[in-house]
């Protein structure tokens, strides 16, 4: 059964760099199951330091995405890349997550005070 | 005409991907140099495409040699897998009706939207063989 979000928690940060691909996506997934098992909803991703994403990494951000939203959870994308973003817009992807370019504005939606 | 060959693993399917990346450069001086963001493009659906021969062609990865051609002419680049492993389960390819995919299926569509022409064969020998040809616009 899945918990409701907990609005007092901090929002968990994940930091990924290099490529997000078939070879890196599965520890994603279990990071973002572990917050989430730990009672962490809402997780921003930081894409800053990512330069290719392929579609297993796509399918761990999706499968992250459904996993929160059933748990009341928000994710954030933030620091998406050009050419990273492609992915994305092949698959309009981009129509299901929220993407920021900064922090602080993924902060405020985590929050629930942004867009 | 550009050959590489690499074992038909996912530790190494970014040196194809890699060695796309050079026609930007290639195509510098063309009237229809294609952009960053196309050859971007290309990279990724043929790295796709690679790990769908290593995944589902050789069960997760084999040393067997896994055979990348790319042939870049005037208006167009002809890029060709070729492997012996399994034949290709996804073709011929279904377009879904929505691409709001569950949890994968996201490959075969990115070759198909990136790609302006996709064929598939498997020759006398056993041999793979996926051709993919993008158009200079």
């Amino acid at each position: 059964m899945s918990q409701p979000a907990a609005p007092d928690q901090p929002p968990a940060v994940i930091r990924l760099e290099g490529e997000l691909n078939s070879l890196t996506s599965a520890p994603l997934r279990e990071r973002i199951q572990g917050h989430v098992a730990a009672g962490r909803h809402h997780i921003m991703v930081d894409l800053t330091a990512v330069s290719f994403i392929d579609s297993s990494g796509l399918s761990a951000l999706v499968a992250g995405l459904k996993s929160l939203k059933l748990s009341g959870g928000r994710l954030a994308l933030v620091g998406l890349q050009p050419q990273a973003r492609t992915i994305f817009a092949i698959t309009q992807a981009d129509t299901l997550f929220a993407i920021f370019d900064d922090e602080q504005a993924a902060g405020a939606f985590l929050a629930g005070t942004g867009a | 005409v550009l050959r590489l060959s690499v074992p038909a693993r996912l530790a190494y399917l970014s040196l194809l991907r890699g060695a796309i990346g050079g026609l930007e450069a290639y195509y510098a001086d063309s009237p229809l140099a294609p952009a960053s963001q196309a050859v971007y493009a290309w990279g990724l659906a043929v790295y796709e495409a690679a790990t769908n021969v290593v995944r589902h062609g050789y069960a997760g990865g084999s040393d067997e040699p896994l055979t990348l051609t790319v042939a870049p002419g005037e208006d167009r680049v002809v890029f060709t897998l070729s492997d012996h492993g399994a034949p290709n389960p996804n073709w011929p390819y279904a377009s879904p009706a929505s691409t709001r995919f569950d949890d994968g299926g996201y490959g075969q569509h990115i070759i198909h939207q990136v790609m302006d022409e996709v064929a598939y064969h498997r020759d006398a020998t056993g041999q793979n063989h996926l051709t993919m040809t993008a158009y200079l616009h």
